[in-house]
Protein backbone atom coordinates (compact mmCIF):
# COMPACT_ATOMS: atom_id res chain seq x y z
CA UNK A 1 0.00 0.00 0.00
CA UNK A 2 1.30 3.39 -0.92
CA UNK A 3 1.44 5.83 1.97
CA UNK A 4 1.03 9.49 0.94
CA UNK A 5 4.04 11.62 1.74
CA UNK A 6 3.06 14.34 4.19
CA UNK A 7 4.78 17.69 4.57
CA UNK A 8 4.18 19.74 7.73
CA UNK A 9 3.53 22.98 5.92
CA UNK A 10 0.59 25.05 4.68
CA UNK A 11 -0.59 24.65 1.09
CA UNK A 12 1.23 27.00 -1.30
CA UNK A 13 -0.76 30.01 -2.46
CA UNK A 14 -2.96 29.30 -5.45
CA UNK A 15 -3.06 31.68 -8.45
CA UNK A 16 -6.58 32.59 -7.34
CA UNK A 17 -5.17 33.90 -4.06
CA UNK A 18 -2.82 36.20 -5.96
CA UNK A 19 -5.75 37.36 -8.08
CA UNK A 20 -7.83 38.04 -4.95
CA UNK A 21 -4.94 40.10 -3.58
CA UNK A 22 -5.49 42.64 -6.36
CA UNK A 23 -9.05 43.45 -5.07
CA UNK A 24 -10.70 42.69 -8.44
CA UNK A 25 -14.04 44.28 -7.51
CA UNK A 26 -12.45 47.62 -6.66
CA UNK A 27 -10.35 47.29 -9.81
CA UNK A 28 -13.50 47.15 -11.96
CA UNK A 29 -14.34 50.76 -11.09
CA UNK A 30 -10.73 51.84 -11.56
CA UNK A 31 -10.58 50.23 -15.02
CA UNK A 32 -13.92 51.68 -16.02
CA UNK A 33 -13.12 55.28 -15.03
CA UNK A 34 -9.68 54.99 -16.66
CA UNK A 35 -11.27 53.68 -19.84
CA UNK A 36 -13.85 56.48 -19.83
CA UNK A 37 -11.09 59.07 -19.45
CA UNK A 38 -9.36 57.54 -22.44
CA UNK A 39 -12.50 57.30 -24.58
CA UNK A 40 -13.77 60.79 -23.78
CA UNK A 41 -10.50 62.60 -24.41
CA UNK A 42 -10.19 64.64 -27.61
CA UNK A 43 -7.84 62.91 -30.02
CA UNK A 44 -6.91 59.42 -31.10
CA UNK A 45 -4.84 56.66 -29.64
CA UNK A 46 -3.76 53.42 -31.23
CA UNK A 47 -6.10 50.71 -29.83
CA UNK A 48 -3.13 48.57 -28.76
CA UNK A 49 -1.59 51.47 -26.84
CA UNK A 50 -5.01 52.26 -25.37
CA UNK A 51 -5.40 48.66 -24.25
CA UNK A 52 -1.89 48.66 -22.76
CA UNK A 53 -2.69 51.89 -20.88
CA UNK A 54 -5.82 50.41 -19.31
CA UNK A 55 -3.99 47.18 -18.52
CA UNK A 56 -1.25 49.15 -16.77
CA UNK A 57 -3.84 51.10 -14.76
CA UNK A 58 -5.35 47.75 -13.69
CA UNK A 59 -1.97 46.22 -12.83
CA UNK A 60 -0.91 49.33 -10.91
CA UNK A 61 -4.17 49.29 -8.93
CA UNK A 62 -3.68 45.56 -8.29
CA UNK A 63 -0.12 46.11 -7.10
CA UNK A 64 -1.18 48.91 -4.76
CA UNK A 65 -4.01 46.71 -3.41
CA UNK A 66 -1.55 43.86 -2.75
CA UNK A 67 0.78 46.23 -0.87
CA UNK A 68 -2.20 47.56 1.10
CA UNK A 69 -3.14 44.02 2.17
CA UNK A 70 0.48 43.16 3.00
CA UNK A 71 0.65 46.15 5.37
CA UNK A 72 -2.81 45.63 6.86
CA UNK A 73 -2.82 41.84 7.26
CA UNK A 74 -3.22 42.07 11.05
CA UNK A 75 -6.01 44.65 10.80
CA UNK A 76 -7.82 42.61 8.13
CA UNK A 77 -7.68 39.53 10.38
CA UNK A 78 -9.67 41.39 13.04
CA UNK A 79 -12.47 42.51 10.74
CA UNK A 80 -15.36 40.29 9.66
CA UNK A 81 -15.50 41.92 6.19
CA UNK A 82 -11.81 41.24 5.42
CA UNK A 83 -10.93 38.17 7.52
CA UNK A 84 -11.27 35.82 4.55
CA UNK A 85 -8.70 37.63 2.40
CA UNK A 86 -5.65 35.52 1.40
CA UNK A 87 -3.28 36.91 4.06
CA UNK A 88 -5.44 36.87 7.20
CA UNK A 89 -6.84 33.46 6.27
CA UNK A 90 -3.28 32.08 6.08
CA UNK A 91 -3.38 31.10 2.42
CA UNK A 92 -0.30 33.15 1.59
CA UNK A 93 2.84 34.42 3.28
CA UNK A 94 3.22 38.16 3.85
CA UNK A 95 6.50 38.18 1.92
CA UNK A 96 4.83 36.67 -1.14
CA UNK A 97 2.15 39.39 -1.04
CA UNK A 98 4.73 42.15 -0.64
CA UNK A 99 6.91 40.88 -3.49
CA UNK A 100 3.88 40.41 -5.72
CA UNK A 101 2.73 43.98 -5.00
CA UNK A 102 6.15 45.51 -5.68
CA UNK A 103 6.63 43.49 -8.89
CA UNK A 104 3.17 44.35 -10.21
CA UNK A 105 3.54 48.05 -9.38
CA UNK A 106 7.03 48.32 -10.89
CA UNK A 107 6.04 46.44 -14.03
CA UNK A 108 2.90 48.54 -14.56
CA UNK A 109 4.78 51.85 -14.25
CA UNK A 110 7.58 50.86 -16.64
CA UNK A 111 5.16 49.38 -19.20
CA UNK A 112 2.98 52.50 -18.96
CA UNK A 113 6.02 54.64 -19.70
CA UNK A 114 6.89 52.56 -22.75
CA UNK A 115 3.36 52.18 -24.09
CA UNK A 116 1.67 55.52 -23.33
CA UNK A 117 4.02 58.20 -22.02
CA UNK A 118 6.32 58.85 -19.10
CA UNK A 119 3.89 61.50 -17.85
CA UNK A 120 1.24 58.76 -17.56
CA UNK A 121 3.80 56.51 -15.86
CA UNK A 122 4.60 59.29 -13.37
CA UNK A 123 0.91 59.81 -12.55
CA UNK A 124 0.47 56.05 -12.12
CA UNK A 125 3.48 55.91 -9.80
CA UNK A 126 2.11 58.80 -7.75
CA UNK A 127 -1.27 57.06 -7.47
CA UNK A 128 0.34 53.80 -6.29
CA UNK A 129 2.47 55.59 -3.67
CA UNK A 130 -0.54 57.70 -2.68
CA UNK A 131 -2.63 54.58 -1.97
CA UNK A 132 0.00 52.16 -0.63
CA UNK A 133 2.02 54.63 1.46
CA UNK A 134 0.23 57.96 2.03
CA UNK A 135 -3.22 56.42 2.63
CA UNK A 136 -2.48 52.93 3.96
CA UNK A 137 0.59 53.54 6.10
CA UNK A 138 0.24 57.17 7.10
CA UNK A 139 -3.34 58.49 6.96
CA UNK A 140 -5.58 55.51 7.65
CA UNK A 141 -4.35 54.66 11.16
CA UNK A 142 -3.93 58.33 12.18
CA UNK A 143 -6.83 60.55 11.17
CA UNK A 144 -10.61 60.26 10.71
CA UNK A 145 -10.17 62.39 7.59
CA UNK A 146 -8.13 59.52 6.07
CA UNK A 147 -10.59 58.78 3.30
CA UNK A 148 -10.98 62.45 2.31
CA UNK A 149 -7.29 62.87 1.49
CA UNK A 150 -6.64 59.22 0.64
CA UNK A 151 -9.59 59.18 -1.73
CA UNK A 152 -7.38 60.99 -4.21
CA UNK A 153 -5.63 57.69 -4.97
CA UNK A 154 -8.70 56.33 -6.71
CA UNK A 155 -9.21 59.55 -8.66
CA UNK A 156 -6.13 59.23 -10.86
CA UNK A 157 -7.28 56.58 -13.44
CA UNK A 158 -9.40 58.92 -15.64
CA UNK A 159 -6.54 61.43 -15.58
CA UNK A 160 -4.13 58.75 -16.81
CA UNK A 161 -6.57 57.63 -19.52
CA UNK A 162 -7.06 61.22 -20.66
CA UNK A 163 -3.35 62.09 -20.65
CA UNK A 164 -2.54 58.91 -22.60
CA UNK A 165 -4.56 60.36 -25.50
CA UNK A 166 -3.83 64.08 -25.27
CA UNK A 167 -0.37 64.11 -23.69
CA UNK A 168 -1.44 67.04 -21.50
CA UNK A 169 -3.09 67.69 -18.14
CA UNK A 170 -5.86 70.19 -18.91
CA UNK A 171 -8.97 71.32 -17.00
CA UNK A 172 -11.13 68.35 -17.99
CA UNK A 173 -8.99 65.59 -16.41
CA UNK A 174 -8.62 67.77 -13.32
CA UNK A 175 -12.42 68.02 -13.06
CA UNK A 176 -12.76 64.23 -13.48
CA UNK A 177 -10.20 63.83 -10.69
CA UNK A 178 -12.17 66.19 -8.44
CA UNK A 179 -15.46 64.39 -9.14
CA UNK A 180 -14.05 61.07 -7.88
CA UNK A 181 -12.25 62.87 -5.06
CA UNK A 182 -15.51 64.42 -3.87
CA UNK A 183 -17.50 61.21 -4.46
CA UNK A 184 -15.22 59.03 -2.32
CA UNK A 185 -16.07 60.34 1.20
CA UNK A 186 -19.87 59.90 0.99
CA UNK A 187 -19.38 56.55 -0.79
CA UNK A 188 -16.99 55.23 1.84
CA UNK A 189 -18.66 56.75 4.91
CA UNK A 190 -21.98 55.16 3.91
CA UNK A 191 -20.14 51.83 4.12
CA UNK A 192 -18.32 52.84 7.31
CA UNK A 193 -21.65 53.58 8.99
CA UNK A 194 -22.80 49.99 8.69
CA UNK A 195 -19.42 48.34 9.41
CA UNK A 196 -18.55 50.79 12.21
CA UNK A 197 -18.10 48.12 14.86
CA UNK A 198 -15.52 46.33 12.68
CA UNK A 199 -13.36 49.47 12.41
CA UNK A 200 -13.73 50.23 16.12
CA UNK A 201 -12.60 46.70 16.99
CA UNK A 202 -9.27 47.06 15.16
CA UNK A 203 -8.67 50.67 16.23
CA UNK A 204 -8.94 52.36 12.82
CA UNK A 205 -10.12 55.95 13.41
CA UNK A 206 -12.83 56.04 10.78
CA UNK A 207 -15.08 59.10 11.07
CA UNK A 208 -18.13 57.27 12.53
CA UNK A 209 -15.87 55.71 15.19
CA UNK A 210 -14.11 58.94 16.21
CA UNK A 211 -16.57 61.76 15.52
CA UNK A 212 -19.76 59.74 15.85
CA UNK A 213 -22.61 58.95 13.52
CA UNK A 214 -24.23 62.38 13.59
CA UNK A 215 -21.07 64.15 12.38
CA UNK A 216 -20.52 61.50 9.71
CA UNK A 217 -24.06 61.87 8.42
CA UNK A 218 -23.66 65.65 8.23
CA UNK A 219 -20.42 65.30 6.28
CA UNK A 220 -22.00 62.81 3.86
CA UNK A 221 -24.59 65.48 3.07
CA UNK A 222 -21.97 68.23 2.73
CA UNK A 223 -19.79 66.31 0.27
CA UNK A 224 -22.82 65.20 -1.76
CA UNK A 225 -23.94 68.83 -1.96
CA UNK A 226 -20.52 69.87 -3.29
CA UNK A 227 -20.47 66.95 -5.72
CA UNK A 228 -23.61 68.04 -7.59
CA UNK A 229 -22.34 71.38 -9.03
CA UNK A 230 -18.91 69.88 -9.60
CA UNK A 231 -20.33 67.23 -11.94
CA UNK A 232 -21.83 70.03 -14.08
CA UNK A 233 -18.47 71.74 -14.65
CA UNK A 234 -17.60 69.69 -17.79
CA UNK A 235 -20.44 71.52 -19.58
CA UNK A 236 -18.54 74.80 -19.25
CA UNK A 237 -15.34 73.47 -20.88
CA UNK A 238 -15.04 74.10 -24.65
CA UNK A 239 -15.92 70.97 -26.63
CA UNK A 240 -12.57 71.07 -28.46
CA UNK A 241 -10.84 70.77 -25.10
CA UNK A 242 -12.96 67.80 -24.04
CA UNK A 243 -16.02 69.61 -22.67
CA UNK A 244 -19.46 68.03 -22.79
CA UNK A 245 -22.93 68.87 -24.06
CA UNK A 246 -26.50 68.71 -22.82
CA UNK A 247 -26.84 64.91 -22.70
CA UNK A 248 -24.12 64.66 -20.08
CA UNK A 249 -25.52 67.73 -18.30
CA UNK A 250 -28.99 66.21 -17.93
CA UNK A 251 -27.54 62.85 -16.86
CA UNK A 252 -25.24 64.51 -14.31
CA UNK A 253 -28.10 66.59 -12.90
CA UNK A 254 -30.46 63.62 -12.55
CA UNK A 255 -27.83 61.18 -11.22
CA UNK A 256 -26.30 63.70 -8.79
CA UNK A 257 -29.74 64.89 -7.71
CA UNK A 258 -30.70 61.34 -6.75
CA UNK A 259 -27.33 60.91 -5.02
CA UNK A 260 -27.99 64.05 -3.00
CA UNK A 261 -31.53 62.92 -2.15
CA UNK A 262 -30.25 59.57 -0.82
CA UNK A 263 -27.45 61.36 1.05
CA UNK A 264 -29.90 63.79 2.67
CA UNK A 265 -32.04 60.85 3.75
CA UNK A 266 -28.98 59.28 5.40
CA UNK A 267 -27.84 62.67 6.73
CA UNK A 268 -31.05 63.50 8.54
CA UNK A 269 -31.62 60.02 9.87
CA UNK A 270 -31.14 58.78 13.40
CA UNK A 271 -30.32 55.11 13.93
CA UNK A 272 -33.34 53.27 15.41
CA UNK A 273 -31.20 51.18 17.75
CA UNK A 274 -28.56 48.46 17.72
CA UNK A 275 -30.76 46.19 15.62
CA UNK A 276 -31.25 48.89 12.93
CA UNK A 277 -30.58 47.26 9.56
CA UNK A 278 -29.18 50.51 8.11
CA UNK A 279 -31.12 50.15 4.86
CA UNK A 280 -30.79 53.80 3.69
CA UNK A 281 -27.01 53.68 4.28
CA UNK A 282 -26.73 50.43 2.32
CA UNK A 283 -28.85 51.93 -0.45
CA UNK A 284 -26.63 55.01 -0.64
CA UNK A 285 -23.51 52.83 -0.80
CA UNK A 286 -24.97 50.62 -3.53
CA UNK A 287 -26.22 53.61 -5.52
CA UNK A 288 -22.89 55.43 -5.20
CA UNK A 289 -21.16 52.62 -7.14
CA UNK A 290 -23.84 52.64 -9.83
CA UNK A 291 -23.70 56.45 -9.89
CA UNK A 292 -20.03 56.64 -10.80
CA UNK A 293 -20.43 54.03 -13.54
CA UNK A 294 -23.45 55.86 -15.00
CA UNK A 295 -21.90 59.33 -14.76
CA UNK A 296 -18.72 58.32 -16.59
CA UNK A 297 -20.70 56.32 -19.16
CA UNK A 298 -22.81 59.44 -19.84
CA UNK A 299 -19.62 61.44 -20.29
CA UNK A 300 -18.35 59.04 -22.96
CA UNK A 301 -21.69 58.82 -24.78
CA UNK A 302 -22.00 62.61 -24.83
CA UNK A 303 -18.46 63.10 -26.11
CA UNK A 304 -18.92 60.49 -28.82
CA UNK A 305 -22.17 62.08 -29.99
CA UNK A 306 -20.52 65.50 -30.06
CA UNK A 307 -17.60 64.14 -32.06
CA UNK A 308 -19.91 62.25 -34.41
CA UNK A 309 -21.80 65.50 -34.96
CA UNK A 310 -18.56 67.21 -35.92
CA UNK A 311 -18.59 69.57 -32.97
CA UNK A 312 -14.89 69.01 -32.37
CA UNK B 1 -1.62 22.29 8.74
CA UNK B 2 -0.58 19.07 7.00
CA UNK B 3 -0.66 19.14 3.22
CA UNK B 4 -0.54 16.11 0.97
CA UNK B 5 2.28 16.28 -1.52
CA UNK B 6 -0.07 15.49 -4.40
CA UNK B 7 -2.19 18.52 -3.51
CA UNK B 8 0.91 20.66 -3.14
CA UNK B 9 2.16 19.59 -6.58
CA UNK B 10 -1.25 20.27 -8.14
CA UNK B 11 -1.36 23.82 -6.77
CA UNK B 12 2.20 24.58 -7.88
CA UNK B 13 1.56 23.15 -11.36
CA UNK B 14 -1.58 25.29 -11.74
CA UNK B 15 0.34 28.35 -10.56
CA UNK B 16 3.17 27.67 -13.01
CA UNK B 17 0.71 27.32 -15.87
CA UNK B 18 -0.94 30.62 -14.92
CA UNK B 19 2.46 32.32 -14.74
CA UNK B 20 3.47 30.91 -18.13
CA UNK B 21 0.26 32.27 -19.66
CA UNK B 22 0.82 35.68 -18.08
CA UNK B 23 4.42 35.80 -19.38
CA UNK B 24 3.28 34.76 -22.84
CA UNK B 25 0.64 37.48 -22.70
CA UNK B 26 3.28 40.06 -21.86
CA UNK B 27 5.51 38.94 -24.73
CA UNK B 28 2.58 39.40 -27.11
CA UNK B 29 1.72 42.74 -25.48
CA UNK B 30 5.26 44.11 -25.83
CA UNK B 31 5.43 42.94 -29.43
CA UNK B 32 2.11 44.67 -30.15
CA UNK B 33 3.22 47.86 -28.33
CA UNK B 34 6.39 47.98 -30.42
CA UNK B 35 4.45 47.63 -33.67
CA UNK B 36 1.87 50.20 -32.54
CA UNK B 37 4.55 52.70 -31.53
CA UNK B 38 6.10 52.48 -34.96
CA UNK B 39 2.76 53.13 -36.64
CA UNK B 40 2.05 56.33 -34.64
CA UNK B 41 -1.18 57.53 -32.99
CA UNK B 42 0.56 58.29 -29.72
CA UNK B 43 -0.25 61.06 -27.25
CA UNK B 44 2.67 63.09 -28.58
CA UNK B 45 1.16 63.02 -32.07
CA UNK B 46 -2.28 63.99 -30.80
CA UNK B 47 -0.83 66.86 -28.81
CA UNK B 48 1.11 68.06 -31.83
CA UNK B 49 -2.01 67.80 -34.00
CA UNK B 50 -4.08 69.80 -31.50
CA UNK B 51 -1.38 72.46 -31.40
CA UNK B 52 -1.20 72.49 -35.17
CA UNK B 53 2.42 71.43 -35.36
CA UNK B 54 4.16 68.27 -36.48
CA UNK B 55 6.83 68.34 -33.81
CA UNK B 56 5.54 65.28 -31.98
CA UNK B 57 5.01 63.11 -35.04
CA UNK B 58 8.66 62.58 -35.80
CA UNK B 59 9.52 61.57 -32.28
CA UNK B 60 7.49 58.37 -32.42
CA UNK B 61 8.77 57.31 -35.79
CA UNK B 62 12.22 56.49 -34.45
Amino acid sequence: MQVPHLIPDRAPADWRDFFALTKPRVMTLVIFTGLCGLLAAPGHINPVLGFATILCIALGAGGAAALNQWWEADIDAGMKRTAKRPLPSGKMSREAARDFGIALSGFSVVTMGLAASWLCAAILLVSIIYYAVVYTVWLKPRTPQNIVIGGGAGAFPPVIGWVAVTGDITWMPVILFLIIFMWTPPHFWALALFVKTDYAKVGIPMLPVVAGEKATRRQIMAYSLLLLPLTLFPMFIPVAQGGTGRIYGVAALVLSGLFLALAVRVGLRVRAGDDDRMKPEKQLFGYSVLYLFALFAALVVDRWLLMAGGAT
Amino acid sequence: MIVEEAERKRIIAARNKALALVLLGFVVLFFAITIAKRSGHSAAETKAALEGTTAGAGSVAH
